[in-house]
């Protein structure tokens, strides 16, 4: 067991080149066609920032704009590859059937390369937004500096999430059609939009919420430069910890995913 | 020599697993009436490779023939490792790649050139001497100036040059064909015999699952012959055709 599992770290670790092109190579392909590009990750952002800013800041009587807008600009940032990973997680296996079924592909190679093309779009949308915001509030720069222990936490915690989700989807069809009336509900019900305060009597169940909890640490770091050192490690290790629980489960399934696709 | 690979009575099963057998709908169900829905612990599975039992020495080159749906393809994806047998033992001492690919691993909105560099990758974990395999790829499939467009504006005969280039640009230790490699347009074909010659000749071991005599008998000395599933027949490739020739007919 113990081999095998050394067996599979090393196989991401050596495929990492791989994955990492083959990612880059989707995101090329989903802008072919366009004169912008990948810019287009940034701006779509921005632009949904300033429309949704200007109405739900209105609607929640926002008193200070500038505050609200770096704090959904953020908040939808950090939410999108979240949302993302887990919508379309379920289709990985079966969107690669093929290689699948006629090379010597490993199933976690296709994880991984999804996993990348969320991280790569990401970085991308999120140094156009920053760069933007940097307008707004310059003090960010600095706060650059208290995240690091956030972003990593960010990209455990879609990657062991598309771990899971990609081998329950792909084993239960039906969570490909469950999953993104749960992400709708989450973005709602998650304090993203608006201040935790807005929840009321329901203000308890953010802090319940993991994809909150993810997003609130990396927003705030980012906004108030709150480094939140103690906590950030302590989801850091949870983040480790369930990752390994993931790639046990998947170590578990593996031989069988073939089959479901 | 010890044997390369050592299959010991092994059994694949592939399970058939239709939507409702993990429709979450079913699973609720049966887990609030405890079960009692459940009809049958079995599920219904294929038995595509029954009870085989063989060993390869290094360097052999072994025909697989058998009608479709005998268990070629079935046994080239065991022994590769895309399969895993449900029961038996399987040894191997060497990766065996198979040539069973059609399709590409990049999207078709990419050039020939990320094709390429996205296997080359797959292969050699580095961009090490990438540049001769794009000038030999390029070179060898014809395709020219072509390969710095997208693979959507590909003909079909351009797409299986590339490919056919692509998968033969390697040598590999043991190596497992499952026929139909496409090989494009006529004026390919010439070509494209003679570098899958030398390329099948170079490989250590070889596997080739076939229906074409000729071929089997030019690299093959030992014949396996599979129907459903089992290894009805093992011996010298002239001795394996004659039986599959009595066998079908």
């Amino acid at each position: 067991m113990k081999n095998t599992f050394i067996k599979l770290l090393t196989y991401i670790v050596k495929t990492r080149r791989t994955f990492w092109f083959t990612a880059t190579s989707k995101t090329k392909a989903r802008y072919a066609r366009t004169s912008l590009g990948s810019f287009w990750l940034g701006i779509s952002t921005l632009f949904t920032v300033l429309c949704l800013g200007l109405v739900y800041g209105t609607v929640f009587n926002v008193s200070n704009f500038r505050e609200y807008f770096l704090y959904l600009g953020f908040g939808l940032l950090i939410w999108t590859p979240i949302c993302e990973a887990i919508n379309q997680a379920p289709l990985i296996f079966v969107k690669n059937a093929n290689s699948l079924k006629n090379s010597k592909i490993k199933p976690i190679f296709f994880v991984c390369q999804e996993w990348a093309f969320q991280i790569q779009s990401f970085l991308q949308a999120f140094l156009i937004v920053f760069l933007a915001f940097l307008f707004v509030d310059p003090n960010i720069l600095w706060n650059l500096g208290f995240s690091l222990i956030h972003f990593i936490n960010l990209f455990l915690f879609i990657f062991w999430l598309q771990i899971f989700i990609s081998l329950f989807g792909t084993k239960f069809t039906d969570l490909f059609q469950l999953l993104p009336v749960i992400t709708n509900l989450l973005f709602l019900l998650s304090p993203i939009l608006y201040q935790k305060k807005n929840l009321g009597g329901f203000a308890f169940t953010a802090d319940f919420n993991p994809i909150f909890q993810v997003l609130r640490l990396l927003r705030n770091s980012l906004i108030y430069g709150d480094l939140n050192i103690k906590i950030g490690l302590l989801i850091f290790f949870a983040n480790i910890l369930i990752l390994f629980l993931s790639l046990y489960v998947y170590r578990k399934m593996e031989k069988n995913i073939i089959f479901y696709i | 020599m010890d044997p390369i690979i050592e299959l010991k009575n092994v059994t694949l099963e592939i399970p058939l697993f239709s939507s409702s057998d993990f429709n979450l709908k079913k699973k609720i169900i049966k887990s609030v009436t405890g079960g009692s829905l459940k009809k049958d612990n079995k599920k219904p599975f294929v038995k595509a490779l029954d009870s085989i039992t063989l060993s390869v020495r290094p360097g052999e080159k072994i025909a697989l023939i058998g009608h479709n749906g005998s268990g070629k393809t079935s046994f080239i994806r065991l022994i590769s490792g895309i399969y895993h047998p449900t029961r038996g033992s399987l040894k191997t001492s060497v990766e065996v790649y198979p040539m069973i690919q059609r399709s590409f691993i990049v999207e078709e909105e990419l050039t020939g050139v990320e094709s390429a560099k996205a296997h080359y990758l797959m292969m050699n974990n580095t961009l090490k001497g990438f540049q001769n395999f794009l000038e030999d790829i390029t070179e060898f499939s014809g395709l020219g100036d072509f390969i710095f467009l997208p693979l959507k504006t590909y003909s079909e005969g351009m797409s299986s040059r590339l490919m056919f280039a692509l998968l033969t640009y390697q040598y590999h230790e043991c190596l497992a064909l499952d026929e139909g490699l496409g090989t494009g347009d006529k004026q390919f074909y010439e070509k494209a015999q003679k570098r899958l010659n030398s390329f099948l000749n170079k490989s250590g071991s070889l596997f080739i699952a076939s229906h074409s005599k000729e071929l089997l008998r030019k690299f093959c000395l030992r014949g396996l012959v599979f129907s459903s599933g089992k290894l009805i027949f093992d011996g010298e490739i002239e001795e394996a055709l004659a039986f599959y020739e009595e066998y079908i007919y």
